[in-house]
Order: structure tokens, then C-alpha cells, then sequence
């Protein structure tokens, strides 16, 4: 029973989205002005309203076909439907997948005020961490090593300067 | 054109950089095929930003080495590991295992090495002599073929892959709409930028593809239990003392129908998008069986059984670049993904650039025949090493593609808003993962999507009030809709073809 709420929530969420996607879509289209148009064929707007229309009803079969279990055969493509992990195991991996992507957030918005150099081990080691590492050392050489390598590479490689933060001191 | 002329614009892969980039591809993409979980799309996703800094021949002479390798970097961890490196090693798993379980690991990465290769060339050649005749035939196509042969891309490659056809749609459709961001082709109107002067030039090739390839994978390995792989890792004791064996030349030698079978059937399969490698090794696999004199020793380690998988996965690969090169279709999400390096360097596949390109293409097919010889001795000498690979920490690899994946984005415009980017498309491909939608159509959509909107848009000028009238006159494009209309019923055929089966089989 519960299996097949989820079953059905797995192909019902996803056409929701659809489903939103197609809406906003069609009305945005109605916003985009037709001053550059030409007289002759399509205009900028008329191109997504088709896109919007064929999503609108694309999602509503997705969405059908999940309500009644006709898609219950489906072969998962890139899923992990079919990996064997027990509830425990699939709230921890979701934990981790939300520490991941608030740590890539936190290294965007870092990555000027401190440079490159000081906040890319920082996520490099988190993300091992999260990955199930505990050696230390393993971490910190690992985490220094492939930035200090990048650096390098995009320094001398492409004369590019990376984002330098307080060490811009070591630049010049 | 000259004969002697086209092998001297071949010749120039042979300069320094090209195969200095060529011999680069060949060692990381089987680096990255021996490392389960990778594979040849990740790598050539990961190299792309790097490639805007080359030449277009060595560019894309790069990404062919990483194609080729990671093809048959998969057979390796196949072997040793009994896991595929990459999902076309599927079937070589079948009998390499149980080789290397009988303590003939050697023999067995010996094979698919040799039998890859031979693939490899067969395709190249079957590559160099199709493609320019298709881009000379497709020089005639008008904009509504153009179209739609796009259509015919995107259709086949949702609804022939495995999966859901209606979510494979709507992951093209997803593509073709994030497309749409920035100025219209066409007229240069803004659309849907949201405000952002950075989308004014739309949403960004590296991104979009690393984010929903790459960033996507990264978040799923992450998520499964601790020590997944590395536990397979370590519990192997097959991997010491692998080295390469002459002795299977002689081998070969007198498997000489299966090798061209299955390479004929890896190139053929290779040309329709959306069918691939792993189609291509399992059918290669089906025939050498049913062929075989001793079909009851597939499974338990028969040379056949590698030999027809290797050959067959490996051919693919110069099949699915012939559309991609000729006409600007890719055939699988490996070569949309060089054609977005092509994008990149500013040159868009198709007949013209045979046209106007002719080094440059000729650079790029003499790059693929040179990389496939090459993968030979790259993968003789260093087989030990590409064995040893697979004790590197499985927190340190995903490190390395959290960094290179950050770099690469942020390298090709050096804005942070890329990252954003970056870091949305993977959690969107990360959610499409979760909902069971496949990724590779999101990405020919949008690959696809100003080629598909600008030629959509053009055939509605000509036309006019009589499309039907139009379209009545122009026959090829015609012929594709109608291939459109298969690709779209064939599923739909399949599924009834396999209710009946079920139904007549007794019980």
C-alpha cells in the first residue's frame, strides 16, 4: 500500500511540476512584446506558447497515467529506483545531499571575500567528509593538493586569476 | 576534393598539439572509464571548458581520445571488479568476470583492448568515408528539413532510450524551453531573462551540461551508503600482476567474423540516435551467441562473449558522431556534448562546416582514425596502471570532480553567476534522477534548441498561408516526419508486442 503511494507520487509530483512549468510558461509568453516582429512566420512569443502547450499536455498524460499505475512497469533509467537501502540509509543520503548543496551556496557567496585558495579546500574537505572520509590526513592533502594543482593550472596554464581574496599578496 | 588534399588536412592531427591532446583524451577518458560510476560522458562534460582554450582540431581531438578510452576503460573495472565501469561494459562483465575469476584477468583486458581497437578503426573508417557524403547530400536540405531532422533527434533519442516515452518528451521539451532563455534568435527580443544581464546570452552551455551531468552525479554518489564502492575496492585481490598478453592476437585471428559482425552491428546501431553502446555490446553479445559453436560457454568466460561486447561499444562511437558531424544531430548525449565543444570554439556541426571548415573536419576525422590506433599501444603500456586506479579513495574522486566541475564552469566566462547555474542544474538534474527522467534528452534539447527554433521559425515565413502545400512538395522532409511518426509509435508497438508475448507464454 504504501509502495504505491509512492509509485503514484513519483510520477504525480513530477507532472505537477510539469504542469506549473506549462502554466507559467504560456502566461509569461503573453508578456513578450512583438515590436521587432517581422509581419511573416512566427514571432519571439508564438515558439514557447507551442513549447508551453505540448508540456501542458505532455504532463497532463504523465500525470493520468501515474494516477491510474499505467506507468507501474516503467524501467528506471538514471533513477535509483531500484537500489536496495533501507529508510534510514535513504534519509541519511538525502541529509548529506542537502549539507552538499548548502555548502556549495555557502562556497558561491564565499568565493570572492575569501579567494579561491582558502575557501575551495574548505569544500573539497566537506565534501569528503560527507562522502564518508575520516582520515584526516587523507582529507587535508587531498583538499590542498587538487586546489593548489587548479590554481596552478589556471595561473600558469590560462593566465587566469582566480578569485584572490586576503592572499592577493601571493599573486603579485 | 583531392584525394591527396583531404589526407594532408587528416594529416594534421598528427602535429604536436592534436596528438598531444589526442594521446591526453586517450589516458583520461580511460582513466575516467576504469572508475565505476564515471564514464566517457563525464569526462568529455568535464574536459569541455578546458578545450576553449585549444585549437578546434585539438579541441575536439580531446574529447574523441576521452570517448574512445572511456569506451573501453569500462572492460577493466568489468573485470577486475565485476562492476562496468560504464554501462556499455555491461555485457563484457558477462564472460570477463568469470575469466578473471579462473585467474585470466590479463587475458581478459587483453581482449576487450585489442577487440576495442579493432572497433574503433572500423568505425573510423566507416566514419571518414560516410560522413562527407551525407553533409554533401545534406547541403540540399532546406530549413524545414533542418527542422526537422531536429525533431527527429530529439524524438528518437526520448522515446528509443530506456525509460518512460513521456518523460523522455518532457525532459526534450525541458532542454528546447531553457533554451529559449536570452535574446530571440531570430529578432534579438529578450526573453525570460528574469532581470539577469547575465541570461542575456542565455543559459550557459558548460553549465547547463556539467550542472545536469556532472553536479547531478556527484549528489547521487554522495547519497549512497558510506563505503559503497570503495568496500569493492578493497575486497579485490584480482587486480595484482594484470599485464597485457600478444597472445591474444593470435586469438583474434581466428575470430575474425565475430570482430566484423560486431563491429558492422556497433556502427550501424551507433548512426540511429538514441539506441547506443549499451544496446550495441548486448545484441553483438545475442549474435555472437547465437552464431557461436559452444554457445553454452557464454557466460562462463568465452572469448566471444568479450570480443563481441568490446568490438560492438566501441564501433558506436564512430557511428553516432557521422549524424552529429554531418548534419548537426547528435546520436547520443556523449556527442551532444562535443558538439557543444564545437559550439564553444564557435563552429556549429553540420554540412556547411564540411563546407567552410574543410581542415578542421578533416583534422577532426583523421584525430578519430589516429586515436583508435592509439588506444592500443596507450592501452598496453599502461594497463597495470589503470588497474591500480581503482584503489584511489572514492571521496578523493569525487572531490577531484567537485573541483573540476567548479573550475571548468567558472573558466569559460569567469562569472560567479555561472555557479548559480552551475549548482541549479545539477539539483534539477539531481530531482529528474530521483523522478526516474532521463537527463540525455534534456541536453539534445538544448543543444538542439536554437537550431530547431531558428529553422522551425524560417519554415513558417516560406511557407505562408499553405504549409501543407509546402510541405507536399518537399519529400525528404517528409520521409523524416514519417520517421518521427515510427519513433514516437514504436514504443507503443514494443509494449504491445511484449503484452502478447506475455500473455502466450504458458502460466
Amino acid at each position: 500500500m504504501r509502495g504505491e503511494v509512492a509509485g503514484r507520487l513519483l510520477g504525480l509530483v513530477p507532472a505537477a511540476l510539469f504542469f506549473v512549468l506549462g502554466v507559467w510558461l504560456y502566461v509569461e509568453t503573453f508578456l513578450i512584446g512583438d515590436e521587432f516582429a517581422i509581419g511573416i512566420g512566427m514571432d519571439a512569443g508564438t515558439y514557447p506558447k507551442i513549447l508551453a502547450i505540448v508540456t501542458l499536455v505532455l504532463a497532463t498524460v504523465m500525470g493520468l497515467r501515474a494516477w491510474f499505475r499505467l506507468d507501474a512497469g516503467e524501467a528506471p533509467e538514471d533513477g535509483d529506483a531500484g537500489a536496495a537501502v533501507s529508510d534510514g540509509e535513504r534519509r541519511s543520503g538525502r541529509r548529506k545531499v542537502g549539507l552538499a548543496l548548502v555548502a556549495l551556496v555557502a562556497y558561491t557567496l564565499l568565493l570572492h571575500p575569501l579567494g579561491f585558495l582558502i575557501a575551495t579546500p574548505v569544500l573539497l574537505a566537506v565534501v569528503m567528509l560527507l562522502a564518508g572520509e575520516r582520515r584526516p590526513l587523507l582529507i587535508g592533502a587531498t583538499a590542498i593538493l587538487l586546489t593548489v594543482a587548479v590554481q596552478a593550472l589556471s595561473f600558469y596554464g590560462f593566465s587566469i586569476v582566480l578569485p584572490e581574496g586576503p592572499l592577493r599578496l601571493l599573486y603579485s | 576534393m583531392e584525394f591527396f588534399s583531404i589526407l594532408a588536412e587528416m594529416a594534421t592531427a598528427l602535429q604536436p598539439a592534436p596528438l598531444l591532446a589526442l594521446v591526453a583524451g586517450l589516458v583520461f577518458g580511460i582513466t575516467i572509464g576504469v572508475l565505476p560510476g564515471m564514464g566517457p560522458l563525464l569526462g568529455v562534460v568535464l574536459a569541455i571548458p578546458f578545450t576553449f582554450y585549444m585549437d578546434p582540431v585539438s579541441s575536439l581531438a580531446l574529447l574523441i581520445g576521452i570517448y574512445q578510452g572511456g569506451n573501453y576503460g569500462g572492460a577493466v573495472s568489468a573485470t577486475i571488479l565485476g562492476i562496468p565501469g560504464t554501462p556499455m561494459a555491461a555485457a563484457t562483465l558477462l564472460d570477463a568476470y568469470p575469466m578473471a575469476a579462473r585467474g585470466e584477468s590479463s587475458r581478459a583486458i587483453s581482449l576487450a583492448l585489442v577487440a576495442s581497437v579493432f572497433g574503433s578503426i572500423a568505425s573510423a573508417f566507416v566514419l571518414i568515408l560516410v560522413a562527407p557524403a551525407l553533409a554533401e547530400f545534406a547541403l540540399r536540405f532546406g530549413p524545414s528539413e533542418t527542422f526537422a531532422l531536429a525533431l527527429l533527434g530529439l524524438t528518437a533519442i526520448a522515446t528509443l532510450s530506456q525509460g518512460s516515452t513521456i518523460k523522455g518528451l518532457l525532459s526534450g521539451l525541458l532542454g528546447l524551453i531553457f533554451a529559449t532563455i536570452g535574446a530571440d534568435p531570430i529578432t534579438g527580443y529578450q526573453r525570460f531573462n528574469f532581470g539577469f544581464v547575465d541570461l542575456q546570452g542565455g543559459v550557459t552551455l558548460v553549465a547547463f551540461m556539467m550542472g545536469i551531468f556532472a553536479v547531478s552525479e556527484l549528489l547521487v554518489q554522495l547519497e549512497r551508503p558510506i563505503g559503497t564502492w570503495s568496500d569493492a575496492n578493497q575486497g579485490s585481490g584480482k587486480g595484482g600482476g594484470v599485464g597485457f598478453l600478444w597472445s591474444v592476437f593470435g586469438t583474434l585471428r581466428t575470430r575474425m567474423v565475430n570482430l566484423l559482425r560486431s563491429s558492422a552491428t556497433g556502427i550501424g546501431i551507433g548512426i540511429i540516435p538514441g539506441i547506443g553502446g549499451v544496446t550495441s555490446a548486448f545484441l553483438s553479445y545475442k549474435l555472437a551467441k547465437d552464431f557461436s559453436d559452444a554457445p553454452e560457454t557464454f557466460g562462463k568466460g568465452a572469448d566471444d562473449g568479450v570480443i563481441a561486447s568490446e568490438s560492438a561499444n566501441s564501433a558506436t562511437t564512430g557511428g553516432a558522431l557521422i549524424p552529429m558531424l554531418a548534419i548537426g544531430i547528435p546520436g547520443d548525449p556523449v556527442t551532444a556534448a562535443m558538439m557543444g565543444g564545437l559550439l564553444l570554439q564557435g563552429l556549429t556541426p553540420g554540412p556547411t562546416l564540411f563546407m567552410e571548415q574543410s581542415p578542421v573536419i578533416h583534422g577532426i576525422l583523421g584525430s578519430f582514425l589516429i586515436g583508435a590506433i592509439l588506444l592500443l599501444p596507450v592501452g598496453m603500456a599502461l594497463v597495470s596502471v589503470f588497474v591500480r586506479l581503482l584503489r584511489i579513495p572514492f571521496s578523493a574522486l569525487l572531490a577531484t570532480v567537485l573541483i573540476l566541475c567548479t573550475i571548468g564552469t567558472f573558466l569559460v566566462q569567469r562569472y560567479t553567476f555561472d555557479l548559480w547555474q552551475l549548482w541549479f542544474f545539477g539539483a534539477l538534474g539531481y530531482a529528474m534522477r530521483k523522478a526516474n527522467i532521463p537527463l540525455s534528452p534534456a541536453v539534445i534539447g538544448f543543444v538542439l534548441g536554437p537550431l530547431f527554433e531558428v529553422n522551425l521559425r524560417r519554415t513558417t515565413m516560406i511557407t505562408g498561408n499553405d504549409p501543407l502545400g509546402f510541405l507536399l512538395g518537399r519529400p525528404v522532409t517528409l520521409v523524416i516526419f514519417a520517421l518521427i511518426v515510427a519513433a514516437l509509435l514504436y514504443p507503443l508497438a514494443q509494449a504491445r508486442f511484449a503484452g502478447k508475448r506475455q500473455a502466450a507464454q504458458p502460466g
